[in-house]
């Protein structure tokens, strides 16, 4: 049995393989991310009422909008 | 303590970013709106609407302004619909600061006035459930059902 040499076109393409798969799970997260953070902003658009929203209208030469984090349970 | 803020010009960004540091990081964001040209109050305590309530009038008579009222999870706020200079708005925040006893009076929360007179600017929450009154210029109520 012939032994896999570095640097052999068998081992380069062992390589170019696990790279490529490595490429398309990192791939893969970055789409499950992309969907998470799509449906956070759909929930938290929701979360907003419709008067309120009208109401920004009115007062957006005047305010603008902070993110902060949520208050913890007994806050 | 340190807290992260982020200030953003429009409510999409501020949607936006949010998202990201929550399916990023995993912490519960929330959106509120900041101003340094209206005048905002806190009121933390659901059983006191009518004390909260005598002070907004007062100050739509005195401003010759609009307000709303609105019902939040756990108490009200108040916005003035009318803007004012940076340093009314600042005079009277460090005003209310110095005069905790006005605020247990008429329920209003001390610590956001403090916050507010810190920040140079107040900030509110988005967590408005609905409109619970509409304050006249002439101090006058009307209830949103």
């Amino acid at each position: 049995m012939s032994k896999k040499k570095k640097g052999t076109p068998d081992v380069e393409a062992e390589i170019e393989k696990e790279e490529l798969e490595e490429i398309e799970k990192r791939f893969k997260e970055e789409v499950e991310k992309y969907r998470e953070v799509k449906e956070a902003i759909e929930q938290i658009s929701k979360n907003i009422p419709e008067e309120m929203r009208h109401l920004l209208e009115l007062l957006q030469k005047w305010i603008w909008f902070t993110v902060i984090p949520s208050k913890q349970e007994g806050e | 303590m340190w807290t992260l803020r982020i200030n953003n010009k429009t409510l999409e960004a501020a949607v936006r970013n949010a998202a990201f540091i929550e399916a990023l990081f995993g912490w519960k964001m929330d959106i509120a709106i900041s101003s340094d040209r209206l005048l905002f109050l806190d009121c933390d305590d659901k059983e006191r609407l009518n004390d909260f309530l005598s002070f907004c009038r007062a100050l739509c008579k005195e401003y010759g302004a609009e307000g709303i009222i609105f019902e939040t999870p756990n108490g009200y706020h108040f916005i003035l619909m009318k803007p004012l200079h940076r340093d009314e708005v600042q005079r009277f925040y460090r005003f209310l600061a110095k005069r905790k006893e006005i605020c247990d009076k008429f329920a209003i929360d001390h610590v956001h006035v403090l916050a507010t007179v810190r920040r140079g600017y107040t900030t509110l929450r988005l967590n408005q459930r609905r409109i619970a009154y509409f304050v006249q210029p002439n101090g006058d109520t009307i209830e949103k059902r």
